[in-house]
């Protein structure tokens, strides 16, 4: 803010200054690096030197206002910083003054052309900074947000009514045991693979229609349990959950019982509801 | 000659690159920091080796495992292209938690490196969910119930669960859009994210350097102080040295050290073996990728009441622990002597980690049916009941979970270490009906007394098998 007033109060005199402590400190820096001989020492003097012939201004003229006057100095110094420090004290001191004073002006652009504070410049800078913001926003959202509309879209259209699908003749599942049962997905849609699914179906007791069909995912992470007839148990292959024939977790992390499907019995068919459990269950 | 190179070198353009990115001096680091150029060797090696499998690879999913073999059993070199792939990417992670511990333990992420570990924790996560998807890509029974578990742990996320399930599966059933989607996260998102990062990210270490000697030494109250340490050490001569080639050869021998051991994991071990293609019906038995044994380990140890909230947690903390690292630890020592109790932890994290990783390995809580009844010990003689007990054991699933002599699934107690042992009686009544409070399947009701009889003896004699085979 002071730097803005301060050039446009008189920016020429503004530029004569930093150039004349610019020179100085160029000046300084060439000095305290002099008394080392090293080769990489002399070519950061002899950057110095070009630098001082191409930005600093010659008698009675300002200083060219250039962005590469700035990278430059800016090269110049780093390379001076690179270098291993020179092995006098006094060179060493002056070396580190003539450095700080040369940072500032990496800081302020001191060599501001003249055309670049006319009034009305800020307004319209300020103007085209707002307009390029606003043109950016629009065409990214133009972009964007169909983009993500679409990766979305699977949460958006979303399938609805119950979905029953024949899990087999009701009458060919033997009493009492449990038997896995393999169902079709029928997505509906263009794939063609992963088209069935297994299930289990537990015909209890000895009524006709006394059927449970569970889902095969392990109700704590969805790993597909394996049932063992000998010890009438369903084991998770992940994380030790075991459950009972009648769903009830035995062992593990599972708190919850095997999830049902909801069933009926239609012409003889038992059907299952995909839809009546959650996608993941 | 001379001449051509000067015209190159200026038209375009080298000498700023060489200026600035080669030929700067830097504090000294030891060849042991070199694990952020083994990550970035074996981030090349994976975009050389996906490219090459991308070629082959077909991501539709009634094609995909069988392109995988393809490029396994007949392609020319595939199973060196592939194998190379799987090892780089399983040491990516070891070197990612390489590279992070080291980071915690030196206090890395101090001032004013903070952009540069917020950017780091980015990449941390995407490489590890690259190597997640990389493992899908197989299609093979371990992916479709790797996919599976992942839905279920996103379905537990509150309120918007349903709906990153489904956008996971990318609709209602797993199927061959899902697959689709993993191929898109894995082939273009993550690894365009993964690089524009990890240019980032050494952007921001050119520009803002990597922990050194000095600062590990002292107390750095700000980032002023930090700078003005950093200029004096990598100007000193002993302090100092230049970034090319002494650091780059040090760092470059550490990267080739690591991309040895995958080359020769990949000679000796070779390509990971593929399970049966993906299906939901079969009955099987997956595991994760080596790498992610720690957190099934960690899951299976819970207590049941936390496991299902802690699944979903433990990412969500880690992710905001790790975030808010540099806001939090403010103090001004850095390196590992001025801070005992950060190495305390990082080694007790290690210990951890191995321990779950082993845990998991061994998976001494599964149960699972096993048609093979129990060996017995060399030159016993089994009775003919007992013998017909042997394998009533299997017939009955009793060694789902039951352990002779140390052998087989461990659930349920070893019967070769029962103490006190027990009578026949004892045993009779404890499988027709089990305590309550015991996780085993009650038979009475559904054994047959000459099973029971049988069973019992064998287990009865089974109490003097030695403890182990």
């Amino acid at each position: 803010m002071t730097d803005d007033s301060d050039r446009a109060v008189d920016p020429e005199a503004k530029a004569k200054r930093g150039a004349g402590v610019l020179a100085n400190a160029v000046e300084g820096v060439i000095a305290g690096l002099a008394h080392d001989a090293d080769a990489s020492v002399q070519t950061a003097v002899r950057r110095f030197r070009e630098f001082q012939a191409d930005m600093l201004p010659a008698e009675g003229r300002p200083a060219p206002g250039t962005a590469d006057g700035i990278a430059l100095l800016d090269d110049c110094l780093q390379d001076v910083e690179a270098l291993p420090r020179p092995a006098e004290p006094a060179a060493q001191l002056r070396l580190k003054d003539a450095v700080d004073r040369l940072r500032p002006f990496l800081k302020v652009n001191a060599f501001a052309a003249p055309e670049e504070m006319e009034p009305g410049h800020r307004t319209r800078r300020l103007l085209l900074k707002g307009l390029l913001g606003l043109l950016g926003a629009t065409l990214s959202g133009v972009v964007a947000i169909p983009t993500l509309v679409a990766a979305i879209s699977p949460a958006i259209r979303r399938r609805t009514g119950p979905q029953w699908r024949r899990v087999g003749r009701a009458d060919a599942f033997p009493h009492g045991d449990v038997t896995k049962a393999v169902i079709p997905v029928g997505r509906g849609d263009w794939s063609r693979s992963l088209e069935e699914k297994a299930v289990y179906v537990w015909r209890r007791g000895t009524g006709d229609e006394d059927f449970v069909v569970y889902s095969r995912n392990c109700t704590d992470l969805s790993c597909p349990v394996t049932y063992d007839r000998g010890s009438a148990c369903f084991y998770c292959p992940c994380h030790g959950g075991i459950f009972a024939q009648d769903g009830r977790p035995l062992a593990g992390p599972p708190r919850v019982p095997l999830y049902r499907y909801a069933i009926r019995v239609r012409g003889g068919n038992l059907e299952l509801d995909l839809a009546s459990l959650p996608s993941v269950t | 000659m001379n001449s051509a190179r000067d015209w190159i070198v200026d038209r375009f353009a080298l000498r700023p690159i060489y200026d600035r990115l080669l030929d700067r001096r830097v504090p000294r680091s030891p060849w042991y920091a070199g694990d952020g150029a083994a990550l970035m060797l074996l981030l090349g090696v994976q975009i050389l080796t996906g490219a090459a499998l991308s070629l082959t690879y077909s991501p539709a999913a009634d094609s995909a495992y069988a392109s995988v073999e393809h490029i396994t059993e007949a392609q020319v070199l595939g199973w060196f292209v592939r194998g190379l792939h799987y090892w780089s990417a399983g040491l990516m992670v070891v070197m990612l938690f390489y590279h992070l511990f080291r980071q915690i333990l030196l206090a890395g992420y101090k001032a004013p490196r903070e952009g540069t570990w917020l950017i780091g924790v980015l990449l941390f996560f995407a490489v590890l969910l690259m190597s997640y998807t990389g493992y899908l890509l197989r299609w093979d029974e371990r992916a479709v119930h790797g996919v599976r578990v992942t839905l279920h742990m996103l379905s537990r996320v509150p309120m918007v669960g349903e709906s990153l399930t489904l956008i996971a599966q990318r609709g209602p059933e797993l199927g061959p859009q899902t697959l689709s989607q993993l191929y898109g996260l894995h082939v273009v998102i993550l690894p365009l994210l993964i690089v524009g990062l990890t240019g980032y990210h050494l952007y921001l270490i050119v520009q803002r350097g990597t922990i050194t000697r000095a600062e590990r030494h002292q107390p750095v109250e700000t980032a002023e102080h930090q700078r003005e340490l950093y200029r004096t050490e990598k100007t000193s001569v002993r302090g100092g040295e230049h970034f090319f080639p002494e650091t780059a050869f040090k760092s470059g021998l550490m990267a080739t050290l690591v991309l040895t051991a995958a080359i020769a994991l990949t000679m000796f071990v070779g390509a990971p073996r593929l399970f049966p293609e993906g299906n939901l019906v079969e009955s099987s038995l997956p595991a994760e990728e080596w790498w992610f044994w720690w957190f099934s380990g960690l899951i299976a140890l819970l207590p049941p009441s936390i496991a299902p909230w802690f699944v979903v947690l433990v990412p969500i903390v880690a992710f905001t622990v790790l975030i808010l690292l540099p806001f939090v630890d403010r103090g001004p020592s850095r390196g590992v002597k001025h801070r005992p109790g950060w190495a305390f932890g990082v080694i007790l994290l290690i210990v951890a980690l191995l321990a779950l990783t082993d845990y998991r390995r061994r998976s001494p809580f599964t149960g699972w049916p096993d048609p093979a009844p129990p060996p017995i010990p060399i030159g016993v003689e089994l009775t003919e009941a007992a013998e017909r007990g042997r394998v009533a054991f299997a017939d009955l699933g009793c060694n789902s979970c039951h352990p002779v002599s140390g052998r087989g699934r461990t659930v349920g107690p070893d019967l070769a270490r029962l103490t006190p042992p027990r009578s026949r009686l004892q045993i009779e009544q404890y499988v027709l009906q089990p305590p309550v409070e015991a996780a085993m399947p009650a038979y009475a009701g559904r054994i047959s007394e000459e099973d029971l009889s049988d069973v019992v003896e064998f287990c009865h004699v089974a109490q003097t098998f030695p403890r182990r085979l």
